[in-house]
């Protein structure tokens, strides 16, 4: 079974009452991997975590974990950790027989059961001594127990629904971290859902974007950021995502604005030079941490000087390019003088996408 | 100020109410240590002689072991029958749900003598009439939508992720069962149990018409009694001590399971 992955989906697929949740979906997850599934709601993300678990059945397809076939295995054979988005722990059973319960199921008794769920409580920060119900515990305290829960089993896979979703925006930046830091000392197979790409980019090894039940990109966090496949991904992975500034190539120097406005930019940014025809229309991606403001010269784009929100080391500043609006993200320190400016794009090969399809366009050379 | 007049209305209206609803249970319970040979209010002098007269009186012994015995039966089969349901329209969540409901629900919405005088008919026609088990089904159908109201509720409020995380953790269906599902359902499964002994334990309408002579419950020995003979201080005894059962089973009921909260 040498160069088989870890994990390996093949094209899964499921419908609801005639809707598409997963549409041949593929995906490989190596041993000790931390992958993120992100993308927006109903994307289907949610709908492979079920089926992944066991608790919902793929209508095509296969999932093979550690070289066996578990398309069909039910989920209390698979031993496949689960930490629900609202934790599921269970109301009737104090925090210690809450993480014991899946030891009992698996026949663990007495000492070993003890030592096991003292050892899953310190792993996740909790005290192993704490009697107390679950409704006694703050949420982000629920959350501990939950994948104290899933990892006392040792599972094979930790899946984890939307953790950081019902916490509060501090918690969510401390918990992101230690879940990293737990997967690193465990070295359990995780992977994670989620709708927020700064998490994902945070914490995964590797980011899966999903868009309407497809599997648009899989990569490294720096390379999704580098390289989105699409439109779409350009314009969600980032803090704030890149703007999407739609062309249409004049010639072979200029392209024409939303609005009708032109820019003559720097030949590393024409449309010649990127292999779009006169006449085409795509969309650019511009990273508002790339991009410059500054008085008249050649190559820059003629904004306009909208709103400026202040973030504490940065300012994000709004402009209007013809009828697009941009976003730039300028040191906090740097004089923005208005109301007309020229915004200048790194001189470089510039991301550029089909306006019908988002697809990227290949780079010529 | 206007508060405070209006906290000391409320409080009246709430106590007015209160002493309507209990006042003829206290006037039964006094009469019941009279020590008078007729019925009377308020007692004069006190005594257990009817308490005594009911106890040793072979006919209200037989009759209130049927009862008993047809409450728990009825019970038993009501409750087993309402989870069963509940657990088929919550977690199935099939398409005619609705309808299933409006149907378990629908002997509520009937006058209960038109509907045993119907099943009366029915009966003669089965030869039913007079046996335990036609009567042991007709309490069942009076009692299961009590159950199944509570079962239903009961179960929408246990949420279905916690059978996932625990088959997830190993469990089996059996032991999910087990383990989560009747543990949190227990509260639902004792307050609807309590209340399907009561309503079987307290008929009059449909038992007197289908019992026939041979499973005389005591709440229509009672009835047929008080018709016959009057006001027979034997029965205002009987009445005495079937409302303190009742207020004890409800009282337990609503301390230990919350029984208010879920019908």
């Amino acid at each position: 079974m040498t160069g088989f992955p870890y994990l390996r989906i093949r094209s899964l697929g499921k419908a609801y009452r005639g809707a598409t949740a997963l549409h041949d979906f593929d995906l490989d997850v190596e041993q000790g991997a931390f992958v993120a599934l992100l993308g927006p709601s109903g994307c289907g993300k949610s709908t492979l975590l079920q089926i992944l678990s066991g608790l919902l059945e793929p209508d095509r397809g296969e999932i093979h974990l550690a070289g066996a076939d578990i398309t069909r295995l039910p989920p209390w054979r698979r031993n496949i950790g689960l930490v629900f988005q609202n934790y599921a722990l269970f109301p009737h059973l104090s925090i210690r027989q809450n993480v014991r319960f899946g030891l009992d199921m698996l026949g663990i008794k007495g000492k070993e059961a003890d030592a096991r769920v003292d050892e899953a409580l310190e792993m996740v920060g909790l005290d192993p001594a704490l009697a107390r119900r679950p409704s006694e515990l703050s949420g982000g305290q629920q959350q501990r127990v939950a994948i104290a829960r899933a990892i006392a089993i040792r599972p094979r896979l930790l899946l984890l629904d939307e953790p950081l979703s019902n916490l509060d925006a501090v918690l969510r930046q401390k918990v992101r971290l230690e879940l990293r830091q737990l997967h690193d000392r465990t070295g359990i197979t995780t992977i994670m859902v989620t709708h927020d790409q700064a998490e994902a980019l945070a914490t995964a090894d590797r980011v899966a974007v999903m868009e309407a039940g497809r599997l648009l990109q899989y990569e490294a966090p720096q390379g999704l950021y580098r390289n989105p496949a699409t439109a779409f991904i350009a314009g969600f992975i980032g803090s704030p995502a890149a703007n999407l500034l739609p062309l249409v190539a004049r010639d072979n120097a200029s392209w024409i604005l939303p609005g009708g406005e032109l820019w003559q930019p720097d030949a590393a940014l024409a449309p010649a030079q990127n292999g779009v025809a006169a006449g085409a229309a795509c969309l650019m991606a511009l990273r508002p941490e790339t991009l410059a403001l500054g008085s008249l010269g050649p190559g820059g784009l003629p904004v306009r000087i909208g709103a400026i929100e202040f973030t504490g080391g940065d300012q994000l500043v709004h402009v209007e390019a013809g009828e697009a609006r941009l976003t730039l993200r300028l040191p906090a320190g740097t004089h923005v003088a208005g109301p007309a400016a020229w915004l200048f794009p790194p001189i470089q090969s510039p991301l550029l996408f089909d306006a019908n399809t988002g697809r990227r366009l290949p780079t010529p050379h | 100020m206007k508060s405070r007049f209006s906290d000391a209305m409320t409080f009246a209206v709430v106590l007015a109410i209160l002493i309507f609803i209990l006042a003829p249970i206290l006037v039964l319970i006094f009469s019941a240590f009279d020590g008078g040979n007729i019925f009377r209010f308020p007692p004069r002098t006190y005594s257990l002689r009817w308490f005594e007269a009911a106890f040793n009186h072979p006919e209200y012994r037989s009759s209130l072991w049927i009862s008993t015995l047809l409450g728990v039966i009825a019970t038993v089969i009501a409750v087993s029958l309402a989870s069963l349901a509940a657990f088929g329209l919550v977690r199935g969540r099939p398409r005619y749900r609705f309808a299933v409901e409006v149907l378990l629900l629908a002997p509520l919405t009937l006058p209960l003598v038109v509907w045993a005088i119907a099943l009366l008919s029915i009966y003669a026609e089965l030869g039913m009439n007079g046996t335990l088990t036609g009567l042991i089904l007709a309490h069942v159908t009076i009692t299961l939508p009590f159950a199944a109201r509570i079962m239903i509720a009961t179960l929408n409020e246990i949420d279905p992720r916690l059978e996932a995380a625990a088959k997830s953790l190993g469990a089996t269906p059996a032991q999910v069962l087990r383990r989560i599902t009747l543990p949190l359902a227990r509260p639902g499964l004792l307050s609807s149990s309590a209340i399907a002994f009561l309503v079987s334990f307290n008929d009059v309408v449909v038992t007197t018409l289908i019992a026939g002579a041979g499973w005389i419950t005591f709440p229509v020995r009672t009835f047929s009694r008080l018709r016959t003979e009057g006001i027979d201080p034997t029965t205002i005894a009987i009445g005495a001590m079937i409302v303190a059962f009742t207020l004890l089973l409800i009282l337990v009921g609503q301390r230990l399971f919350q029984l208010s909260r879920r019908f």
